[in-house]
């Protein structure tokens, strides 16, 4: 199996979807010309032309809105924000509108939009630049909310996302566009829009994570493995709908779960977890359940400072050993 | 149908055997009657009925060991019912030794131990689930997690002794911090218990008592040291053997130890619940030092009531009579109880320092090394000296390091001083 990296992964697949379906769209800002701020649409303005890959003024309202309105008649547009952070101007768009239509329109319009955007900060980009609000739409039903970790995850829920005839907010991470992995040729895979999956198994402790802070998992678990401790490794792939049963039968084996997320530690997707965890699982924990999150400051630029409030492998592993205490 | 338990019958107790049955299966029993002679840790003490009726059935056979709360036998009305009318011990095990360490510290002889089940054990869901699946009394296992918790570990290990037939090890709980000879320590992590008149802890006192208590589950110990120059006291004792008057080094302390209680009277406390379950602390007025006393199997630790206001001399007496009193067996129960601060004295064996463990409720322990000859600097000249070291451990949760200084630094003093020893 090939192993490309998942900014290609993410490449192939909007050249795969542009090609199969006419109605399928791109735009964003400086994703034609430009080749993408993150050269994640390299080649595709060539390749189907400016009324395929639209690229729009720094104006996220409003191509939000063009982009809302195009899918409700009928296309499949999907529109790059080019970090989470711009969409704050927009969110109008995605959670009055885009959320909602298909419900307030008793069922009539559907509207089939991707917005794709990285989310979370590494590489000094200050506090307004380094944000994650994944669990802002999260929160919002109506929405679905992606946020894969590995480049074959990315082709699929990518796949997945376009074929989808509901609003899905796709998180990428720009730690994450030069990993590589085994991604299959020539196969139509998709992984399905609300399905977890178990990374890595393991006997001692269950680590729900997603995104980049899975890949900070993984590396954990191998970490710990040359310990003996057997950490098993929960993706969860789709933050909206959650897979709470893939979760809870995994924090029934291990009786122990760690929960880790880059975005503030109060009311973030860790609170979430740990709640549904204790709801659904409390007969069968060893220990409370642990978060691992973001510190609760605007971003430091300092790169130091930068690093310390961000979780990390080193304050995973704290949080391990914490939900380990006394057990042999 | 009363049931008769295992009494409480000292403060750390945890078990008592059947040591005599006075009355058998089928006499007439009236309340306040003997019926049986208890051996607890310390002593031999006599059971009363608390209610009249006929002795249904003795459940546990003399010389057997049991936890306190366990039914040793069954009071009724009427005559001896033929078909056993309470389970047998076996099967009795786990439910009455499900009577906790109740709340009284002090109990009297009337109080029948009653509140079945208001001390939370700490343990983990998962190993609650497990417990109750194997019918396991979590109350007999030890926690190895934070804070003494049980984790599902905990109840596994102590079924698999159990079918093992073995006895639970409290294997995976910390150990003492100190290999001194200790003074009657009850198992692992004693719950506080609750005393009249415990004041409520401050916001701050009670963050430090938590967060020792996590770090050093059951009491959590400090230890400080402090070196004292005994020429003096050591002067003043040869000039009272002179004068016919015998007094032992450890008597100067156990009278020094009262007076600096007196003057820093923190010392002087216990860390207990409130009336209303909360962390508190209790300042005690008098001030009653236990003197431990070794045994050949072990110690015991005879309490010198009002020793700040007692003359050393009587001091003397009392420390003498009780040990030799405790050495014969024939020591009373309430002399080995309500002490507040407790003096361990190795110097004989000419240990220099050593630290002891507190017996709860007490907040301190000191613990009394050998005088000894060593050079000291005195006047810019080194000259030989007879020094002293002297460690106390305290309760952290509600004495701190500094606290725990000042006191020994009043006790430093006052033995440097000794004339205001026998003030």
């Amino acid at each position: 199996m090939p192993i490309i990296t998942y900014r290609q992964a993410l490449n192939d697949t909007l050249g795969e979807e542009l090609a199969r379906d006419p109605n399928v769209l791109l735009m964003g800002e400086e994703i034609g010309v430009f080749q993408g701020s993150y050269r994640i649409t390299e080649g595709l303005l060539q390749e189907f032309g400016p009324k395929r890959v639209v690229d729009t003024p720094i104006a996220e309202e409003g191509f939000v809105g063009v982009a809302v309105g195009a899918a409700m008649l009928g296309l499949r547009p999907v529109v790059e924000i080019m970090t989470i952070n711009f969409i704050l101007v927009a969110i109008d768009q995605v959670v009055n509108h885009a959320s909602k239509i298909h419900y307030m329109f008793g069922g009539q319009v559907r509207v089939p939009l991707v917005i794709r955007t990285p989310s979370g900060g590494t590489g000094q980009l200050g506090a307004t630049h380094s944000q994650s609000f994944e669990n802002w739409f999260a929160y919002c039903p109506g929405l679905k909310v992606v946020a894969p970790a590995t480049p074959y995850d990315a082709k699929g829920l990518l796949r997945a996302a376009v074929r989808d005839d509901d609003p899905v907010i796709f998180i990428e991470s720009l730690a994450l566009y030069d990993t590589k992995g085994e991604v299959p040729e020539d196969d139509d895979y998709v992984v399905p829009i609300g399905l977890a999956e178990v990374k890595r198994p393991g006997t001692d402790v269950t680590v729900v994570a997603y995104s980049r802070m899975t890949a900070v998992a993984l590396q954990v678990a191998q970490r710990l493995a040359n310990e003996g401790i057997s950490v098993e490794v929960v993706d969860l792939r789709s933050l909206r709908p959650l897979d709470r049963p893939t979760i809870i039968a995994s924090v029934k084996k291990t009786n122990r779960a760690v929960v880790i997320a880059e975005d503030w530690y109060s009311y973030g997707v860790t609170a979430e977890i740990a709640a549904s965890i204790q709801e659904q699982a409390f007969d069968y924990l060893d220990a409370p359940v642990q978060r691992v999150a973001g510190l609760e400051v605007p971003l430091p630029y300092a790169k130091e400072l930068s690093a310390a409030s961000k979780p990390n492998a080193n304050s995973l592993i704290y949080a391990i050993r914490q939900v380990l205490a006394g057990k042999t | 149908m009363g049931e008769v338990t295992m009494p409480r019958l000292s403060d750390t107790m945890s078990e008592g055997t059947v040591g005599r049955w006075l009355k058998q299966p089928g006499d007439q029993v009236n309340a306040g009657e003997i019926i049986a002679e208890i051996e607890t840790d310390k002593a031999t003490m006599e059971l009363e009925a608390f209610e009249s009726g006929t002795l249904q059935q003795i459940i546990i056979p003399a010389g057997q060991t049991v936890p306190i709360g366990e039914v040793i036998a069954i009071i009724g009305a009427g005559p001896v019912t033929a078909a056993p009318a309470a389970p047998p011990p076996a099967a009795a095990a786990p439910t009455a030794a499900a009577a906790p360490p109740a709340a009284a510290a002090f109990p009297a002889a009337a109080a029948p131990p009653v509140s079945a089940d208001t001390e939370r054990v700490l343990a983990s869901p998962v190993a609650r689930r497990l417990a109750e699946e194997l019918g396991i009394d979590l109350r007999q296992v030890p926690g190895s997690g934070p804070g003494g918790r049980i984790i599902k570990e905990n109840v596994e290990a102590f079924a698999a002794q159990r079918q093992a037939g073995g006895r639970p090890a409290p294997a995976a709980v910390p150990p003492a911090p100190a290999a001194a000879p200790a003074p009657p320590v009850t198992a692992p992590p004693v719950p506080p218990v609750s005393l009249p008149g415990a004041e409520p802890l401050g916001r701050m006192r009670k963050a430090i008592a938590r967060a020792m208590s996590d770090a050093k589950p059951g009491v959590p110990h400090i230890y400080v040291t402090i070196e004292v120059l005994m020429d003096a006291a050591m002067a003043l004792r040869a000039q009272l053997a002179a004068s016919g008057v015998r007094i032992s080094v450890n008597d100067l302390v156990v009278k020094a130890a009262a007076k600096a209680l007196a003057r820093v009277p923190a010392v002087n406390s216990s860390y207990s619940l409130t009336a209303d379950g909360q962390p508190g602390r209790i300042q005690h007025q008098q001030i009653n030092v236990s003197v431990a006393v070794a045994l050949d199997d072990g110690l015991v630790a005879p309490v010198v009531r009002d020793a700040d206001k007692k003359s050393i001399a009587t001091i003397s007496a009392e420390i003498r009579d009780m040990a030799l009193r405790a050495r014969e067996g024939k020591i009373k129960q309430q002399e080995l109880e309500g002490a507040t601060f407790q003096v361990s004295n190795l110097g004989m064996f000419d240990i220099t320092e050593f630290v002891s463990i507190i017996t709860v409720p007490q907040a301190a322990s000191l613990a009394v090394g050998a005088v000894r000859q060593v050079p000291v600097v005195k006047d810019d000249q080194i000259v030989v000296g007879q020094v002293m070291h002297l460690t106390i451990s305290a309760d952290h949760r509600i004495i701190d390091g500094a606290l725990a200084a000042r006191y020994l630094k009043e006790l430093k003093t006052l033995l440097e001083h000794p004339l205001h020893v026998l003030a």
